[in-house]
């Protein structure tokens, strides 16, 4: 039997296929079929020669929620709302995230203003119905929606998130008088309270809504036809799977499909390396990911927008900053250095690229200061031109006085990682966490050249970088398991409310319920004026749950709760909603296991091993993790000792015979043997600084002069 | 890019290291991640919901010379004046600072904005001399004072809007004085909420020590000072370049805060000059009326607050901020006056003095640069305040609300709807109905677009937004702080005024309005009553005769505009479909252009100004004039002459004014642009039937 992965990126289709009987796994790249998505599919799945019958499972991540939206390309949708509440979508929150600029615009509503109808129809904070739907009057305003000719709508109401009656009532008389149009309810999207990101959120999901029930439905019906048996499962931005009938209903659960499966994955194989702590770098040519992973788990969070619009869906915590290996370095008005959001892209992409940019990037100082090989073609296809790259970064260096084209280049390089530094100390040290009790996981195309850098910014001490660190998200479809994520909004004090009470919330949650009796919380006490620092700390630890869960109700109010069960107290019959009865259910985030007995296959396929058709790397090393570890650390044979440089030095050649001389860091020269090729002949003995070596003549990695590496194997098992 | 010779700042640098921009880069990001990271200290621990939900709070770091180092995405309403406060506290406590000292204050006369404003400043030491001051301020929803919410609109000393706190050290060597803090918690409504949101402050000045001390090691004292002199020195740089560019000369403008003198209106006067000499400016306030036992006074930093956001917003608005960039403008007033305030008038309305800062400054702008300027902002923060008892819990609550306004149209785009103005910070100004309705006894019945607020123009002003909220609770009092209620904001460039802020409460079905528009100072609510709220919209940019037809249709076909302003201001005929009617709309432009009021300028030598303890400016008209141009005495008009901003004034009648010109002073012609002989326009604003004035 088959475990299939496939991920949908902008440029190429990448399958991932791992056989059970032989536990091998084979890979392969297609373009993108952007008019016509599954065609690349199933150009993908023929050129493997797979066969869909003997197929157990195929695991889906795509962008198209994500483009839709970034593009503007979502359908028409209509709205209806509580009446009196017809602009919360352009009221927004009344902020503006840019000071000062008086040109400054939010992004304009999804929905216009003409297309919000309202409903005189009124539920209460605490559940009571002041005023039921009047059937009349949605019968009127399905009529509008009918004549604006809109193919989605979301029915959006206050306080549904305690009682949703009024909105199921709405929804079905409008999906009743529009019998083709993708209806959604905003208490079913996220039943969270805060209007404008509920409706948000429910908005979203209208707007993607028919784009994906098309796009899965046709795909489903494709795979059907070449015998493919089971469900078709979706990554969900949260890192796990759902079925793709769930994703057709709820699509804006998959917003960030693709780089939830890598973090997803990274967790998954840190744990194998036997890390837990990572914190993952995926940088890319425009921008970079960064996410903490703790005790084994991504860190989640709902608040994180998209294109400026809330998403309230539960979804990996990934901090994307706009720089990557493209980002162009350029002074502003007041001759200050900066690097990025700008970005050469794939066209014309950085100077090195010969395709007619012009503009310094980071790619091109990497290749100034030899850290990528100006010989082998990058990704075995795109050339490199050296003397491009030079000429770009000396034009930038001319209106620098006091720079020549090297020390700019590594200065670019310098801002770039102080820029990564800046997005991993916001998910770190502005949340409590010490970088240094974490390791660094990097992947993407430019992450593992700049995370050794990265690291002795923050003082992480170990540096893993996954095989193919290219197409690492393919790879996590494979090991992403099933889950679903509940929400519920309930009302307790502080220090009287322990976990369990809420878990009942939770529960009903899961089994269809209604929250309307979750538990009432009394008033705090008023607190008696501990010492000072206790008292502050006390203020603290209050939050402290929050970061970890979510909201914690707080203070007798309603603040969001994201609600972790104690373990093993769930019910032993999963929830209703996990409409696919063939897949193993519900996976609670952070939570137990949940497997009623009989209940489908064991559970996600064991991380594979390689085929023949894999990497060439040494035969029998399933996964070489590279782990640096810096020259403090246990590993420990003290680095060469650099030469200081002078500062009129001539540029670093590449000499011929097998040495070269890279630029490091810290200013110093160093001299070594070319591109190692057997890791552990290389434990111990020369400080290598450049590319590591994956694949022969391949570099992925870039170590300053001060580490160490080496290849170690990892154990893999299927538990 | 700076050298390490010869810039501004002088002292003692010769002696610091070489930095190369690199290193300059990552101090400099540094800087500011500590400031993030005081931020969520701050959001992440504080109690009330003004602070987490609304953001209304600031941090940042300043250096012994007082000067701000770094700031964060904060309220340039709170963070620019700091360096004031922190100057105050040093005026103070210089030579008797020690490691574990911490200053908290909020006295608008010696370092603060308004009372609610609360201010911790921590003096961090290195190596046993004072190195960095992190700060801190929080609007706290009340601080005592006469009403819930401590600050409305009638209060007439500052004893009425809560307790004043001069510069103090709360702790003193880590000792914190908690009979200080018993008195302050004793005096202020919802104390616990009081209580945690200033631990939450000192948890973050805390953190931002442990952070300094952290970079300080890594990079050295000699290069991070370097790198703080550099910054400052570049901002610095970059704002005289931008000044450079204006060309030199002097340029004055007014305009008016709304003060009622026993219930009546009488307008007081802001009146600047704006002078740019070289690479430098200077705003000189000269002019204004004496400050005045009402809340429409503050302090000379929040005035200069709203001369710097202006400027900014006008010049260069990427450009960094911090006290390199405050070098290039100086801004002076008179003490005691209404930008100046003193002892012991009232300072409830700093944010309203502030905007109105702002709002003469784009008027002086407008007549240099008026193709960069944008249309009056909002006009107020508008904090509005609903307290009393909750009937749920049985304690006493108070309900805070700062619905934002429009924004001003600018050349080249409207002007957005209900966000904060360019002086605002990321404030939340919106507060979710379903938090409110959990939270407080009441019921939100609308919270909507306010349809037909924004000013016109070929821009259009952003709209302002709506909120109606029920009482559900047996008794309450309401309060609001407001300005621009009688005023509009002012248009640019041909651009029309936007409508006024407009308070009521609805009893029965029936409004019942306030005799003092804008400020209102605990009325008794009654249970059932609905509050409305409704915020002014921004200034529109450019003659709404030119505004595309289809972008007037769009407007009415959205709603934001009804068919009949359409009509009267824009000159569009709609058809039946909603399309505009070419023909049509061209013949009723037309008649429109045609049919503005255009006066000949007289020269006069008279006094234009008239009030009590404030100061208006009146245009007297011969009754045949008057009649003519439909005007009566105590109209409140608009006169637009060359430059981009209008001028403001009452109408007076007399039957010894000139019969067919408009008699106007040096100062009026200067601010407009104008010479006797040539025409003004003249629009009506506001009728003196519906203006609550005394004469």
């Amino acid at each position: 039997m088959y475990w299939v992965g496939i991920d949908v990126g902008g440029t190429f289709t990448d399958v991932v296929v791992y056989d059970e009987q032989a536990q091998a796994l084979a890979v392969t790249k297609t373009a993108s079929t952007p008019e016509d998505a599954a065609r690349g599919i199933l150009q993908g799945l023929a050129k493997l020669g797979l066969d869909l019958r003997a197929t157990r499972r195929i695991t889906h991540g795509m962008t198209l929620a994500t483009n839709a939206v970034l593009e503007g390309r979502g359908v028409k949708v209509g709205m209806v709302t509580t009446a009196g509440f017809r602009d919360v979508l352009e009221l927004r929150r009344g902020n503006r995230t840019v000071l000062y600029d008086m040109r400054y615009r939010p992004p304009l509503p999804l929905v216009p203003r003409s297309r919000v109808h309202e409903v005189a129809e009124r539920t209460l904070f605490d559940g009571t119905v002041l005023q039921p739907v009047a059937r009349q009057e949605v019968q009127e305003v399905a009529a509008r929606l009918k004549a604006q000719e809109v193919a989605a709508v979301a029915v959006c109401f206050l306080h549904s998130y305690v009682n949703a009656a009024n909105e199921q009532a709405a929804a079905a008389v409008i999906q009743e008088h529009l019998p083709g149009a993708f209806v959604c309810t905003s208490a079913e999207v996220v039943p969270e309270f805060r209007e404008y990101e509920r409706f948000s959120t429910t908005v979203l999901n209208a707007y993607v809504g028919p784009l994906l029930d098309g796009y899965l439905r046709h795909l489903e019906r494709a795979l059907r036809a070449r015998g493919y048996g089971a469900e078709l499962a979706i990554v969900t931005s949260s890192g796990g799977l759902m079925s793709a009938t769930h994703a057709r209903r709820f699509p804006v659960k998959s917003m960030l499909s693709g780089p939830a499966a890598g973090v997803a994955a990274a967790a998954y194989l840190g744990r194998l390396a036997g890390y837990s702590h990572l914190i993952t770098y995926d940088m890319g040519g425009t921008s970079t990911d960064v996410c903490l992973i703790e005790n084994g788990r991504p860190t989640l969070t709902a608040e994180r927008p998209i294109a400026g619009y809330p998403n309230k869906t539960l979804q990996i915590d990934i901090n994307t900053i706009g720089a990557g290996g493209g980002s162009i370095a350029w002074l502003d008005a007041g001759q200050r250095l900066c690097v990025g959001p700008r970005s050469a892209g794939a066209v014309p992409g950085p100077a090195c690229y010969d395709q007619g940019g012009t503009e310094a990037t980071v790619t091109d100082a990497q290749l100034l200061l030899n850290r990528l090989s100006p010989t082998k073609p990058l990704g075995g296809e795109i050339a490199l031109k050296r003397s491009r790259a030079q000429a770009a970064l000396a034009a930038l260096a001319r209106q620098l006085p006091g720079l020549d084209a090297y020390r700019l280049a590594e200065g670019i390089i310098r801002l770039a990682v102080a820029k990564m530094t800046g997005a991993i100390k916001e998910i770190t040290i502005a949340r409590g966490r010490d970088p240094r009790d974490f390791v660094l996981f990097a992947y993407g195309g430019a992450g593992p050249m700049h995370a050794a850098q990265i690291a002795s910014e923050l003082g992480i001490r170990t540096v893993v970088v996954p095989p193919a660190p290219g197409n690492f998200s393919a790879l996590g479809m494979l090991v992403s398991d099933l889950r679903q994520d509940f929400v519920r909004t309930p009302r307790a004090a502080p220090g009287r409310s322990p976990p369990g009470r809420h878990h009942g919330a939770l529960c009903r949650a899961r089994s269809g319920g209604r929250s309307g009796d979750a538990p009432r919380g009394a008033r705090p006490r008023p607190g008696t004026p501990p010492a000072a620092a206790g008292h502050a700390l006390r203020g603290a630890v209050v939050r402290a749950g929050r970061a970890l869960a979510g909201d914690v109700p707080h203070r007798g109010r309603y603040r969001r709760g994201l609600l972790r069960p104690p373990s093993g107290a769930l019910p032993p019959q999963p929830a209703q909603a996990l409409r696919n009865r063939q897949l193993p259910p519900v996976h609670l985030w952070g939570g137990a296991k949940a497997r009623p007995e009989g209940a489908g296959p064991p559970p996600p396929a064991p991380w594979p091993r390689p085929s023949a058709s894999g990497a060439r790397c040494t035969s029998r090393t399933p996964f070489a993790t590279r782990r640096c570890t810096s020259a403090s650390g246990c590993r420990g044979t003290r680095p060469l000792p650099g030469r200081p440089l002078s500062r009129s030095s001539a540029p670093p050649p590449c000499s011929p015979q097998g040495t070269r001389r890279r630029w490091t860091t810290t200013a110093t020269w160093s001299s070594c043997a070319r591109s190692p090729r057997d890791g552990r002949r290389q434990q111990g003995a020369c400080p290598y600084s450049g590319g590591v070596p994956w694949k022969k003549d391949e570099r992925i990695a870039s170590i300053p002069f001060a580490w160490h590496w080496k290849v170690s194997r990892i154990l893999l098992t299927s538990s | 890019m700076p050298t390490g010779k010869g810039h501004p700042s002088g002292t003692s640098e010769a002696a610091l290291p070489e930095v190369d921009p690199i290193t300059l880069e990552c101090v400099c990001e540094g800087l500011q991640a500590i400031v993030r990271e005081m931020r969520a200290a701050v959001k992440s621990t504080a109690y009330s919901s003004v602070i987490y939900e609304m953001d209304d709070f600031s941090c940042g770091l300043f250096d012994p010379q007082t000067r701000l180092i770094a700031q964060g995405e904060d309220h340039p309403g709170h963070v620019i004046p700091l360096p004031w406060s922190v100057q105050c506290a040093m005026a103070d406590f210089a030579g008797d600072l020690q490691p574990g000292d911490l200053i908290l204050l909020n006295d608008p006369y010696r370092g603060g904005t308004h009372l609610n404003d609360v201010t911790l400043i921590y003096p961090v030491f290195l190596d046993g001399a004072l190195f960095v001051f992190p700060a801190v301020r929080e609007h706290w929803t009340d601080v005592g004072g006469m009403v819930p919410g401590s600050y409305s609109g009638l209060s007439t000393e500052i004893y009425q809007e809560g307790v004043r706190i001069p510069p103090l050290k709360i702790c003193e060597r880590g000792v914190f004085n908690r009979a200080a803090l018993a008195l302050l918690w004793a005096n202020m409504r919802v104390p616990h909420e009081r209580e945690g949101d200033f631990w939450a402050a000192v948890a973050a000045l805390k953190t931002a020590e442990q952070r300094i001390l952290e970079m300080v090691k890594k990079y050295g004292r000699d290069t991070f000072l370097r790198c703080v002199e550099w910054n400052l020195a570049r901002s610095e740089a970059r704002m005289r370049a931008q000044i450079r560019a204006l060309p030199d000369g002097v340029y004055e403008y007014e305009d008016y805060l709304e003060f009622y003198h026993d219930g009546r209106l009488d307008p007081v006067l802001m009146h600047l000059t704006l002078t740019i000499a070289g690479d430098h400016l200077y705003a000189d306030f000269s002019g204004s009326s004496p400050q005045v036992a009402g809340v429409v006074n503050a302090s000379l930093a929040v005035t200069a607050t709203g001369v710097f956001a202006a400027l900014k917003a006008v010049l260069d608005p990427e450009g960094p901020i911090n006290s390199g960039v405050f070098r290039a403008i100086t801004v002076t007033a008179p003490e005691k006056t209404i930008t100046n305030v003193g002892p012991y008038a009232p300072a409830g309305a700093h944010g309203e003095v502030r905007k109105r800062a702002a709002s003469v400054t784009l008027g002086a702008l407008a007549q240099v640069i008026p193709e960069r300027v944008c249309g009056d902002l909002c006009g107020t923060s508008f904090p509005n305040a609903i307290g009393g008892a909750n009937g749920r819990r049985g304690e006493p609550f108070v309900y805070y609300d700062a619905l934002a306004g429009g924004n001003g149209a600018y050349g080249g785009g409207d002007g957005v709807s209900v966000m904060g103005n360019l002086d605002f910070g990321d404030i939340k100004t919106v507060l979710p109905a379903e938090a409110l309705e959990i939270e407080f006894p009441l019921r939100v019945e609308r919270l909507a677009l306010r349809p037909d607020s924004g000013g016109d123009g070929q821009f259009r002003g952003g709209l302002g937004g709506r909120r109606e909220v029920r009482l559900l609770s047996p008794r309450g009092a309401y309060s609001v702080l407001a300005d621009r209620a009688v005023l509009p904001p002012f248009g640019v460039c041909g651009g029309y005024a936007a409508a006024p802020v407009r308070t009521t409460v609805v009893r029965g079905g029936k409004e019942l309005p306030f005799a003092t528009p804008g400020k209102v100072t605990g009325f008794p609510l009654q249970e059932g009553d609905v509050v409305v709220m409704e915020s002014a919209g921004g200034g529109g940019y450019g003659s709404p005769l030119a505004r595309a037809p289809e972008e007037v249709a769009a407007d009415v076909r959205e709603g934001y505009l009804s068919a009949e302003k359409a009509r009267q201001v824009y000159g569009v005929v709609l058809r039946d479909d909603g399309s505009p009617d070419p023909e049509a709309t061209a013949a009723l432009r037309q008649a429109l252009r045609a049919a503005a009021r255009r006066v000949r300028v007289q020269h006069s030598d008279a006094d234009p100004y008239r009030g009590q303890e404030g100061k208006h400016r009146v245009v007297v008209l011969h009754p045949a004039l008057a009649a003519s141009l439909q005007l009566a005495a105590g109209d409140l008009v608009e006169l637009w002459g060359r430059h981009g901003a209008p001028l403001r004034a009452w109408v007076e009648v007399d039957a010894h004014a000139p019969e067919t010109a408009v008699p106007l002073d040096s100062k009026g012609q200067r601010m407009l642009g104008v010479q006797p002989g040539d025409q003004v326009e003249i629009r009506c604003l506001r009728k003196a039937t519906s203006m609550p004035m005394g004469t």
